[in-house]
C-alpha cells in the first residue's frame, strides 16, 4: 500500500493524538459553556484556513467575512424556502461564496496586491448594506431564523436542541477535512506554486506561471470554506442577521493568523482560531472593557517574542532549553 | 527563418518615446549583444519582447506566431525567457527549491494527481528534481544547494537566476546586465554560466555595458541610442562605425 508508509512521523503521531483528545473532549468534559466556545473556535478555525490559504498565494483578503455572510444566507435561505436537508444547505452556502469569490477574483486578482485588499475590504461593507436593505430575500436587520438540523443515523434522531455535543463533532469532522485538504496543498504542487506567486510574481509570470489563475484558485477553494462555515454557524446560532459576520470578523481572521503563525499552512490558523476565541471570550468576562486593551498588549508582546507566531516554539523551545533537550536526545 | 522578428516596434511611455521603429530579426542560435548608453531602451526592449511591456506599435513574431501583447507566462511557454536587472530570485527557498519552481513549464501532470500524490506525479517530482540537481551542479552552486537563496554572494545569486532562466527550458534566453556590479572573479563566473548556455544551443540576446564580455560572448551586436537602432552587425564592424563612436563619445 502506498498510502501507508511504514515509519510514522513525530507530528503526524501528534496530529493523531490531538484528533483523538478533541473527539474525547465531549465525553470528559460535559460544561456546555466550555463546548460553545469551542464549536465556534472550530467555525473561526474553518474561516483562518480559508483566510490562511489566500495569504500563502499573496493576498491579504479583508473581506472573509463577507463569504461567510453568503454562505450563511445561502444556507438560510434554502433551509427556510425550499426546506433543503442540512447537508445540502451547508454544501449551497459554500458554493454560494465561491461562485462570488470567482466572479470577483477574475477582475480584481489580474492586479492583486493593495487593489485586492482594499477591493475586499469594500466588500465587506458592500455585502452588510446588500443585507441590510433586500428585505425581499434577506428579512434586512430582522434576519432569518433557522431550525436545527435534522440529521437521521441508522433510524435514530440526533439531537440538536438540548445538547451541542453534535455541533461539536461536525465541526472537528469539517477541521479535519479542511486540515488535511491545506496540508496536501502545501505539500503537492499547487502549494509550491502558491508560495512561488505569492514571493516574486514578476518571476513567477516570466517563468510561465499564469498569477491570475492560481490567486483565483485560493480564493475560491477558501471562500468555499468559509461559506460553509458560515453556513455551519447559522444552524449553530439558529439566526442570521447582517450583524452576525461583521468586518471586525475579517480583521480578527488576521490576528488569528498573527498569533498561530502567518507562515504555517495548517497548525498556525487551527492554533491560532482556538486560542483568540478561547481567551477572547474569557476576557470578554472577566475584563469587560478592557478587553481589547489587554487583548492587544498580549497581541504586541507575542509579536515581539515570536514573530513568527506559535508554531516558531518549536523551533525556539530547542534554543531555550537546549540542555534539557540534549539530555532527552541522548537518553531517547 | 528568423527566430524572432520585430517590425517597427515602437514603445511610448507618455510623452517619452523608449523604443522608436525598432526592425530586428534574431536568428537562431545567435549571441546577440544589445549595448548603449543608459536610457537607451535596452531594458524595455527586452520587456517589450518578454511581455512584461505591450509594445505601443508595431509587431513581434517568434516562429512565425504573434506574440505583441501577450501575457508573460504564455511567452514564456513558448520557450521566451529572461532574467532581470535586479536579483529577482525566491528568497524563501533554498538554491534547489528555487530551480525546481523555476522548472515549473515540465510539469506534465496536473493538479488533481499531485493532490492525491499519484504515481505518474511522484515520478515527474523526481525527474524534476534530478534536472535540478543537474542545473545547479553545472552553474557551480553544487555547495550551495540546500542554502537559502537571500545569503549567497552576488556572483552567486546572478548564477541562480541563470540556472532558474535555463530550467524554464528556453529556446531564447533574454539576459538582463548580467554582469553589472561584479568583480573580475564574478564576471569570469557568470560569462563562464552563459558560456554554458550558449553551449546548449539557447539563442540569447544579452544586454549589457561590459564591452569586454559583449565582445567575448557575442557574434552580433546591436547599438540602441535614445530608442533608435543605431548600428547592427558584427562585433568589430560596429564598433568602427561613425554612429556609435558619436553615440557613445560625442564628437566636436
Amino acid at each position: 500500500m502506498k498510502f501507508i508508509k511504514p515509519k510514522l512521523k513525530l507530528t503526524t503521531i501528534l496530529v493523531i493524538v490531538l484528533v483523538v483528545i478533541a473527539a474525547l473532549f465531549p465525553l470528559l468534559v460535559k460544561d456546555r459553556f466550555t463546548l460553545s466556545i469551542l464549536v465556534e473556535a472550530g467555525v473561526m478555525c474553518l474561516l483562518a484556513l480559508g483566510f490562511a490559504a489566500v495569504l500563502r498565494s499573496g493576498q491579504l483578503s479583508l473581506g472573509q467575512a463577507a463569504f461567510a455572510a453568503i454562505g450563511g444566507y445561502m444556507a438560510a435561505i434554502m433551509a427556510t424556502k425550499i426546506s433543503a436537508p442540512f447537508w445540502l444547505a451547508l454544501l449551497g452556502g459554500g458554493i454560494a461564496s465561491a461562485v462570488i469569490a470567482f466572479l470577483l477574483g477574475i477582475v480584481i486578482l489580474r492586479i492583486g496586491g493593495l487593489c485586492f485588499s482594499i477591493a475586499t475590504l469594500a466588500l465587506g461593507e458592500i455585502a452588510v448594506i446588500v443585507f441590510r436593505n433586500w428585505d425581499q430575500v434577506t428579512q434586512g436587520f430582522t434576519g432569518i431564523a433557522v431550525n436545527a438540523p435534522l440529521i437521521r443515523i441508522g433510524g435514530t434522531v440526533i439531537d440538536f436542541t438540548n445538547t451541542i455535543i453534535p455541533y461539536y463533532y461536525i465541526v472537528l469532522l469539517f477541521i479535519v477535512a479542511a486540515a488535511l485538504i491545506f496540508w496536501r496543498i502545501n505539500q503537492s504542487r499547487l502549494g509550491r506554486i502558491s508560495r512561488s506567486v505569492a514571493v516574486s510574481p514578476i518571476l513567477s509570470e516570466h517563468l510561465g506561471m499564469y498569477l491570475t489563475k492560481y490567486r483565483v484558485l485560493m480564493f475560491v477553494l477558501a471562500a468555499f470554506i468559509t461559506g460553509v462555515g458560515g453556513a455551519f454557524y447559522v444552524y449553530y446560532g439558529a439566526w442570521i442577521g447582517p450583524t452576525l459576520f461583521s468586518g471586525t470578523l475579517s480583521i480578527s481572521l488576521l490576528i488569528m493568523c498573527v498569533i498561530g503563525g502567518l507562515w504555517s499552512p495548517v497548525a498556525g490558523p487551527i492554533i491560532g482560531a482556538v486560542i483568540y476565541t478561547y481567551l477572547g471570550t474569557l476576557m470578554q468576562m472577566r475584563l469587560e472593557g478592557l478587553r481589547p486593551l489587554v487583548f492587544g498588549l498580549l497581541v504586541i508582546v507575542l509579536v515581539w517574542i515570536l514573530p513568527n507566531g506559535l508554531v516558531a516554539l518549536q523551533y525556539k523551545f530547542p534554543i531555550w532549553f537546549k540542555g534539557l533537550y540534549r539530555k532527552l536526545a541522548r537518553t531517547g | 527563418m528568423a527566430l524572432l522578428e520585430l517590425r517597427d516596434v515602437k514603445k511610448r511611455f507618455g510623452n517619452l518615446i523608449a523604443l522608436d521603429k525598432i526592425d530586428l530579426d534574431v536568428h537562431p542560435g545567435e549571441v546577440v549583444g544589445i549595448v548603449g548608453p543608459n536610457g537607451s531602451g535596452k531594458t524595455t526592449l527586452l520587456n517589450v519582447i518578454s511581455g512584461y511591456h505591450r509594445p505601443s506599435e508595431g509587431t513581434i513574431s517568434y516562429e512565425g506566431q504573434k506574440i505583441a501583447g501577450l501575457r508573460p507566462d504564455k511567452i514564456a511557454a513558448l520557450g521566451i525567457v529572461r532574467t532581470f536587472q535586479q536579483n529577482i530570485i525566491y528568497w524563501d527557498a533554498v538554491i534547489l527549491e528555487n530551480v525546481i519552481r523555476a522548472c515549473y513549464l515540465a510539469n506534465r501532470t496536473n493538479l488533481w494527481q499531485s493532490f492525491f500524490n499519484s504515481r505518474s506525479y511522484v515520478a515527474e517530482e523526481a525527474g524534476i528534481r534530478e534536472k535540478a540537481v543537474d542545473i545547479v551542479k553545472t552553474f557551480g552552486l553544487a555547495d550551495y544547494m540546500y542554502s537559502p537563496a537571500p545569503g549567497l554572494p552576488h556572483g552567486k545569486q546572478r548564477s541562480l537566476s541563470m540556472a532558474m532562466a535555463l530550467a524554464a527550458n528556453p529556446v531564447l534566453l533574454l539576459l538582463d546586465e548580467p554582469l553589472a556590479g561584479m568583480d573580475a572573479a564574478e564576471t569570469e563566473l557568470v560569462a563562464g554560466n552563459i558560456k554554458k548556455i550558449i553551449e546548449r544551443g539557447v539563442t540569447i540576446m544579452l544586454v549589457e555595458h561590459n564591452i569586454k564580455s559583449v565582445l567575448r560572448l557575442c557574434n552580433r551586436i546591436i547599438v540602441l541610442d535614445f530608442g533608435l537602432k543605431i548600428a547592427d552587425g558584427k562585433p568589430e564592424e560596429v564598433l568602427k562605425s561613425q554612429n556609435v563612436v558619436e553615440a557613445y563619445l560625442g564628437v566636436d
